[in-house]
């Protein structure tokens, strides 16, 4: 059986691409980093800045979750049924 | 533009006003707004006051940076002894007043006596006018507004008002100036209603002269591009402080059905785009790039037409997520409402929630409730709980005293369910997962509140070495973690305190993002706009002056370590829902009483949260009345 992990996208991330929720297949060796460079590939845009050039790690004007928990190693491996949010740091209440 | 501003002393009850100058030892020592308001607060106001009574003294004050064009300079704090909770009593407030009181001629206003009939001051270029508000009595927080202008022929009035709930000494009523800015927190507006005094209308035209106005200008312009620039700052712009919903409510930080859940299921409808199918557009503050709010419009059903502002993420839980109702313009309506009637949406969704999880489980009855079934999403009984509250009618009366009032009316159990801090409803955010928020709304020193402290960057994952270079010291990526907490609080509170006494927004600094303006850009603007040369650290040592007043405050009313508490809830039960990271959470009361340990010696108190002899030395307090034996 196909292995795959939702993403889940607000504020401009869910407006430029257009829908809040993607679903995708992966295989054991895809990591956050091929999900965040596929995204860059297709909407451009702000999608273009989610990772940091220098230290390729998730850049601190996105706030990228992995399962409820920030995350910034963009190499970590995914597994079945992960969830990503992919939104900015705006903090508040 | 700081030194020939004055504090205008008005007492309501003889008619007479005095004025006089702030000194500047005052504000090397604290600044202004609500850093002066403490000093004053502490030092007027004898131990045991009634909130009530005409010794309370209701202090107005302009931030030191009032008017100068960036983040969002219009900011006003607003004190007393609150009615609400008996400790400090202090409320921040944006739009247009306090540049105006500026323009006025005075920085500062202390307020003290009780007028014999209804009145509103008019502070017009240097002059300070006590008006009959008669006819003002009973009149909602925007008619009011409207009345003054007319009657003063003066379209470019600014006014701080109360709405009826004031009048009736609703203990949570807030003051409002605009369509949108409230001073919500701790019961400003039933002081105000207290003294019998409708409104504050403020009008000037005597200049603001800055230190260096060329280069001012200059450096304002660098930090509104700065923060325009950034990704945070173009979302509030959008979306206003409701984008926050999206993903703490899908993580599971947010309170549901009081406190029974951590997300609200089924809630799409209030993710922040579905504000577009009402909003006409934005608008923001005095000084402010980012214009946070909606201007909305009800163009159809039952409340239609209705024109309102906002809302904020803390409307969208105090009445969507915490009553369990589930549509955008439930939320809508009811900021409407409280803006309207004039008291604080957290407060009131906050004991509106509460009640109706009493009513779930049998604690409140249709008799207690006058007939009105409390059942979670009735977006109905939510507005006429709202309308009760405000006019003291039946059982709204019972909550109109707030959690304290109420939990000694109802018994039966019913405080254990009451999710309050030091007598004031926390927010709709859940902080189980997230001891450094639990933390900050535990100390703060008005009640459970996110304002006083909140690092909100703790959600962010952010490198260690990056926290380390922003608080001094080390503290965990992980937001489960506990470990360097007490520091993050401890320096917010210290950051917030100044961001209040300059009169700036709390969004345009280290709240939202990291490389938001702190320290080096506050001293800079200071130096620009008053002359006055003040490092980082004495800036930390302002900002700890204060939050050490505002303890020494509380100590001096009764309060003590005990109360830097949570609810036990918080302790027993876990977070039901949500993911990974946010399911199955509870604050561990050993680590918690560490953080609080460790906070208490960030801050120079000793373990019971008094501060250390040596504190008050080195902060120039020792020879304040602490009135402690």
């Amino acid at each position: 059986m196909t292995a795959h992990i939702k993403i889940q996208l607000f504020a401009m991330f869910k407006e430029i691409a257009g829908r809040k929720e993607i679903v995708q297949d992966i295989h054991p060796e895809t990591t956050l980093g091929d999900v965040l460079n596929g995204l860059a590939k297709k909407y451009s845009k702000d999608f273009k800045e989610t990772i940091d050039e220098k230290t390729r790690q998730v850049d601190i004007s996105t706030l990228v979750m992995l399962n409820g928990r920030n995350i910034r190693d963009t190499d970590v491996k995914l597994k079945d049924n992960d969830l990503i949010i992919i939104t900015i740091p705006v903090g508040g209440g | 533009m700081v030194w020939n501003r004055k504090i205008a002393f008005i007492n309501l009850s003889t008619g007479k006003v005095s004025q006089k100058l702030v000194s500047k030892t005052m504000r090397t020592l604290y600044l202004g707004g609500r850093g002066l308001n403490m000093h004053m607060l502490y030092t007027l106001l004898k131990p045991k006051t009634d909130p009530l009574g005409h010794e309370n003294v209701l202090f107005v004050g302009a931030g030191l940076l009032g008017g100068i064009p960036c983040l969002g300079s219009g900011r006003c704090d607003i004190a007393a002894k609150s009615p609400l909770t008996g400790a400090v009593g202090d409320s921040n407030i944006g739009g247009f007043f306090a540049p105006e009181l500026r323009f006025a001629g005075f920085d500062h206003l202390a307020i003290t006596g009780k007028a014999d009939k209804p009145v509103y001051l008019l502070i017009k270029n240097g002059e300070v006018e006590i008006k009959d508000a008669s006819h003002l009595w009973g009149e909602d927080t925007f008619e009011t507004q409207t009345v003054i202008k007319r009657d003063e022929d003066d379209q470019n009035i600014k006014s701080l008002v109360i709405g009826v709930a004031g009048e009736n000494l609703v203990r949570f009523a807030n003051v409002r100036t605009g369509m949108k800015n409230s001073a919500g927190r701790t019961g400003m507006g039933c002081v105000m209603g207290s003294k019998n005094l409708k409104a504050i209308a403020a009008r000037g035209t005597v200049p603001l002269d800055f230190a260096y106005p060329d280069e001012l200008l200059e450096y304002c312009k660098q930090m509104n591009n700065m923060i325009t620039s950034t990704r945070w700052a173009k979302a509030q712009s959008r979306w206003g402080t409701m984008i926050i919903y999206s993903n703490t409510n899908t993580t599971g930080l947010i309170r549901t059905r009081n406190f029974q859940l951590n997300r609200l299921e089924e809630g799409e409808d209030l993710e922040p785009e579905n504000i577009d199918r009402y909003s006409i557009g934005t608008s923001g503050c005095y000084g402010c790039a980012v214009h946070c709010r909606h201007r909305y419009v009800l163009r159809e059903g039952p409340y239609a037409p209705l024109y309102g502002e906002g809302p904020e993420y803390t409307s969208l839980g105090a009445f969507g997520t915490m009553v369990d109702c589930k549509k955008m313009e439930t939320i809508l309506v009811a900021n409407h409402l409280v803006n309207k009637y004039g008291v604080d949406t957290l407060e009131t969704g906050g004991l509106i929630a509460w009640a109706m999880e009493l009513y779930e489980k049998g604690i409140l009855n249709d008799k207690m409730t006058d007939g009105l079934k409390l059942q979670w999403g009735d977006e109905e009984a939510v507005y006429e709980m709202i309308r009760k509250i405000a006019y003291r009618d039946g059982f709204g009366n019972t909550l109109a005293d707030g959690f304290r009032g109420a939990i000694a009316k109802i018994g039966n159990g019913s405080e254990y369910y009451a999710i309050q801090i030091k007598g004031m409803s926390n927010l709709h955010s859940d902080e189980r997962p997230t001891p450094s928020f639990a933390l900050g709304i535990a100390t703060s020193t008005r009640g459970a509140d996110h304002l006083r402290s909140r690092p909100a960057i703790d959600l962010y994952g952010l490198p260690e070495d990056l926290l380390k270079e922003i608080y001094g010291g080390s503290v965990a990526t992980d937001y489960n973690s506990y470990d360097g907490k007490s520091r993050m609080v401890w320096w917010q509170e210290l950051l917030y305190a100044i961001t209040d006494s300059i009169g700036t927004c709390k969004f345009q600094t280290v709240f939202c993002a990291v490389h938001a303006p702190k320290w080096k850009e506050f001293s800079k603007l200071i130096q620009l706009a008053t002359g006055m040369k003040l490092s980082k650290a004495q800036l930390m040592d302002i900002g700890e002056r204060i939050y050490t007043v505002e303890r020494l405050f509380n100590l001096r009313e009764g309060f003590s370590r005990k109360d830097d508490s949570l609810p036990e809830r918080y302790f027993k039960e876990p977070t039901p829902i949500g993911l990974p990271a946010a399911r199955n959470k509870k604050i561990d009361r050993k680590k918690f009483n560490k953080m609080l340990d460790e906070y208490y010696e960030l801050h120079g108190w000793d373990n019971n949260g008094i501060p250390t002899m040596e504190t008050l030395k080195k902060l120039h307090l020792d020879k304040e009345p602490s009135n402690l034996t």
